[in-house]
């Protein structure tokens, strides 16, 4: 038994009729997941954002029109002696964005919210040219105010 | 749309001085879009894609050189790149606290600026002022 006869007698049409369609499917495979390979970079470069969002959803509901806006200001007084402190290591004027980096890096909790909270009290002071000063003068009057 | 007072987000600065049929054509653009706290909204260098107005809430543009502006009035606009050549967003913008804003697809918005003279003088003359004065901090030495 020799050539055609052969291969019809050991299956030989059927295994690489099977052959080409499983290198046929990976290949597609592999296509389709290069094509797709720039949406999981991206999310992969959000990750923060997309974590965020996650969590917002079994976390508490959206926030209605009439509520106001959360916030996380526990304590003005410890959070200005912290950013005092963290501000004189930095140096002035400073990035606000690095600042905030700082802060988390130190494991200051809520670092955003707080210096959003520093620069609605006056603490943290925009110099008209992109970067930020402390406001010793504010500060040393809240420091005042503090309760005993 | 449905929480939103809408009487109030007409009076915002930017929607201030359109005629009801303007309005009319804007409305249906807007999204309302929610925020929390040290999410980034966007990303220096991409794609301009949405034009934000703040509702509420305290954010944070910043460069890549480390300057940066805050904003936290409401009707303060966010993205004006996504109707401006080379649509690309100039600058990051992080929320510094929860917040609202709405969000308007930048294609469509600039096609409805293009395709309506008169509307598009009165915002494209708003959004160029904010521009300059964001452009001025970026760029200041």
């Amino acid at each position: 038994m020799k050539g055609l006869e052969a291969i019809l007698y050991h299956n030989g049409f059927a295994m690489a009729a099977v052959g080409v369609t499983i290198v046929f499917t990976a290949l597609v495979s592999l296509s389709v997941i290069i094509s797709q390979l720039h949406r999981v970079l991206f999310v992969w470069d959000n990750r923060k954002s997309y974590i965020n969002k996650a969590l917002r959803l079994f976390s508490a509901p959206k926030p209605h029109e009439s509520e106001p806006v959360v916030k996380y200001f526990d304590n003005i007084y410890e959070s200005a002696r912290q950013f005092n402190l963290l501000i004189r290591a930095t140096g002035e004027p400073f990035s606000l964005p690095e600042l905030i980096g700082k802060a988390e890096t130190r494991g200051i909790a809520h670092a955003h919210s707080t210096v959003s909270h520093l620069i609605a009290a006056g603490l943290i002071a925009a110099d008209g040219r992109g970067y930020f000063r402390w406001n010793r003068e504010a500060y040393e009057q809240l420091l005042r105010q503090e309760p005993k | 749309m449905h929480l939103l007072n809408i009487e109030e987000i007409k009076q915002l600065g930017i929607f201030r001085d359109l005629a009801p049929d303007e309005w009319a054509e804007i409305y249906p653009l807007l999204r309302h879009v929610w925020v929390i706290e040290g999410e980034q909204l966007i990303r220096q260098g991409d794609r301009a894609h949405t034009f934000f107005v703040i509702l509420n809430g305290h954010f944070m543009i910043h460069y890549k050189n480390g300057r940066a502006i805050t904003l936290n009035q409401k009707g303060d606009i966010i993205g004006w790149s996504s109707v401006r050549s080379p649509f690309q967003y100039t600058g990051s913008v992080t929320a510094l606290t929860h917040g609202d804003l709405l969000a308007i697809p930048g294609a469509r918005f600039l096609e409805m600026l293009q395709s309506n003279a008169p509307l598009g003088d009165k915002l494209i003359k708003k959004i160029n002022e904010i521009a300059q004065s964001r452009e001025a901090i970026e760029t200041k030495s």
